[in-house]
């Protein structure tokens, strides 16, 4: 599946310590992302169900104790379709391997 | 309240026995560690006012001692010695000459919070607190530094200057900075890690704060989580 051309996919680096003007998509590459502050919880809930990719395990860490709505891939690859942020049924691949326990810390490395 | 005077200078000692005694307290007075420790043998104190330095030792070390709320007062105090004295209980750090409004509102925090735990109180815009003085107390590393920020922009730029701090000391600074009316920090680097102060009157335990409270404590050693402000505490990474 050729998963870039089918969502639109926006793509973070750096520190995101500091308060700034990021591109939004629905699909969010964070591979190249090493650290973020919580002025983006605040991004994140204001925009809603996203999915992030590659995020560093610390960042997913973060996230997660902050209760955001997001969607967790190791890869680009590994977004379906059906996990477009947006859609309203059935449990998505993202969360069938967090449910299952199949996520690994090696999966945020791809 | 029975109050243990401890201070080596006569006419300080003297000055400040007699002004306790006006607000109504019974009052102890001592010049160095042994006599303190005698008084309070004899008569032990509710609450204890002392010097930092004394010719036997260090004031901070008897007050925890004695396990009573306590003031500081010092014409020397560094940084370092303020982080130990409200690890132990310092109510407030006072430096010298010591205004005798700040020893009364100490000294009424004390009389409202007693069976409760002290309250730290820290004036850190009062720059002797901070200033790196060549005591014995401070390490040979002790490194102090104060940002001081109009905007976001400016507080970016000046974290970014500090060279040696670790990603997780950066995310500490960039968080303290983002809280509402905070405009300054007080930056204690030594061999052991990182200490940062921010003196800005916060009520923590408000949802809003929650967040930016968690991503400081993942990042962080210890907090000190105050209506005073916060310190945050990052120990080197080995």
């Amino acid at each position: 599946m050729n998963t870039e051309a089918e969502h639109t996919v926006v793509t973070w680096s750096g520190d995101l310590l500091w308060p700034q003007t990021l591109p939004d998509a629905a699909v969010i590459d964070c591979s190249q992302v090493t650290a973020v502050g919580s002025w983006l919880h605040a991004w994140l809930r204001q925009r809603g169900q996203r999915a992030l990719v590659g995020a560093n395990p610390s960042i997913r860490r973060q996230l997660s104790a902050a209760r955001l709505p997001i969607l967790w891939y190791a890869t680009l690859q590994q977004v379906p379709k059906a996990d477009v942020p947006g859609r309203q049924h059935g449990v998505s691949h993202g969360e069938r391997a967090l449910l299952l326990g199949e996520w690994s810390e090696e999966d945020s490395h791809g | 309240m029975k109050i243990l005077l401890i201070e080596d200078e006569v006419a300080i000692r003297s000055a400040l026995s007699r002004a306790l005694g006006r607000w109504g307290h019974d009052v102890h007075t001592a010049g160095s560690l042994a006599e303190a420790r005698e008084c309070a043998q004899n008569d032990p104190p509710e609450v204890v006012v002392t010097d930092l330095k004394l010719p036997d030792g260090s004031g901070l070390d008897v007050a925890i001692e004695l396990g009573q709320p306590f003031v500081l007062m010092s014409g020397y105090g560094s940084f370092e010695d303020a982080v130990e004295a409200f690890r132990n209980g310092c109510v407030d750090f006072l430096t010298k000459p010591v205004a005798l409004q700040q020893l009364k509102s100490a000294l009424h925090r004390i009389g409202d919070r007693r069976g409760s735990v002290p309250t730290v109180v820290v004036d850190c815009d009062d720059v002797s607190l901070v200033r790196p003085c060549a005591t014995s107390f401070a390490t040979e590393t002790l490194h102090i530094q104060r940002l001081q920020w109009d905007d976001l922009v400016s507080a970016q730029a000046q974290v970014a200057t500090i060279a040696e701090a670790s990603l997780r000391c950066r995310q500490v600074l960039a968080e303290l900075a983002q809280v509402p009316g905070a405009n300054s920090v007080a930056i204690n680097r030594d061999n052991q890690g990182w200490r940062f102060w921010l003196p800005v009157q916060v009520n923590w335990d408000d949802p809003v704060h929650s967040d930016r409270r968690q991503v400081i404590e993942d990042c962080a050693d210890r907090c000190w989580w105050r209506p005073q402000g916060v310190m945050v505490e990052c120990f080197h990474e080995h």
